[in-house]
């Protein structure tokens, strides 16, 4: 309704936001104080475990549906219309004189003619950023299986600020982008899977640092000890993730 | 050659983070097992940037710009 420009559109997507937002915070709340009450049993235990494995195979199929339309259109489409493999009279009727390359937005060249974002620069900062990030979850990790309470706090708390950091980075990447080098999510096909993979990504950061301050703020009061802390498991391993699917993107995307 | 050793590079990588997640399943946050997992991740994953950023910089890996 927003989009269609319907005058109550916003108020009723605003209401919407704010239910969503009450009913998580109260519903992870209320198994958070279950959790420190001690009323979960082992099957309990074991459900969130299995709820964990759950998210992030549909994790994992959610980037592989972008990664793989970016190696589809790279390494197989793209060079059709150029008139490889079966292509070749699809590029003779259809796009004659067009030579595949990569970044491309096209034969029609779809909204215009843009710069790539170098791989040396923001992004590799970026990159040095999230993987410094974890190494200082790794640190925290090692902290509390080892019993160190303030080494991990301060380490996660450092995690916590380089998520962040990495964050305004892409925000600047970003305007950037839009700004200056009129690479935008209409420059085709580059462009399109270009911000979808690392605009999901800077999504799963923004989720990943909220997750990591909810955790910060439990071990803060307490709430784990170095048997019992899948919690924080969870998230570190989910930061790591993320951590990897960066490594790819910057791989794939900026540097190969 | 140098997609293929980034490439083996992020299966040995992807092969411990899953490793990690196994043992947070099986292990219930009673060993060290998700976190040598962990480690051995963050410590490839550092090192494979290093071997790119070595290789960028003496020219053996060219970022790709347009058009090539």
């Amino acid at each position: 309704m927003w989009l269609n420009e319907v005058a109550a559109g916003k108020p009723i997507m605003l209401v919407g936001v704010a239910t969503i937002l009450f009913m998580v915070f109260g519903w992870f709340g209320t198994v958070i104080r279950e959790s420190v009450a001690g009323t979960f049993n082992k099957q309990v235990d074991t459900s969130f475990r299995m709820g964990m494995i759950w998210f992030i195979f549909s994790e994992v199929m959610f980037f592989a549906a972008f990664f793989g339309a970016l190696f589809y259109a790279r390494a197989l489409s793209v060079p059709w219309i150029g008139g490889e493999g079966d292509g070749a009279l699809t590029n003779f009727f259809l796009w004659k004189g067009y030579a595949p390359a990569w970044p491309t937005n096209g034969p029609s060249e779809i909204g215009g003619a843009f710069e790539t974002m170098p791989a040396w620069g923001v992004p590799l900062l970026n990159t040095l950023i999230l993987l410094s990030s974890g190494v200082t979850v790794t640190i925290a990790h090692h902290a509390l299986r080892a019993g160190k309470r303030k080494e991990l706090l301060v380490f996660l708390g450092l995690t916590v600020l380089l998520g962040a950091t990495f964050l305004w980075y892409q925000a600047h990447e970003y305007m950037e982008a839009y700004t200056q080098m009129n690479l935008t999510l209409g420059s085709g096909v580059y462009g399109s899977t270009f911000f979808m993979l690392t605009g999901f990504h800077g999504l799963h950061v923004t989720l990943g640092t909220i997750m990591l301050i909810v955790i910060w703020l439990r071990c803060a009061r307490g709430h784990f000890d170095r048997d019992h802390h899948f919690g924080f498991e969870a998230v570190a391993w989910y930061w790591h993730f993320v951590d990897v699917v960066w490594l790819g993107l910057f791989l794939f995307v900026y540097v190969l | 050659m140098t997609t293929l050793i980034i490439v083996a590079f992020l299966i040995v990588i992807l092969y411990n983070l899953g490793a990690g997640l196994y043992y947070m399943m099986s292990d219930k946050g009673q060993t060290d097992r998700t976190l040598n997992a962990l480690k051995r991740r963050i410590g490839l994953s550092v090192l494979l940037i290093l071997l790119v950023i070595l290789g960028i910089w003496l020219g053996i890996i060219k970022p790709h710009d347009l058009g090539r």
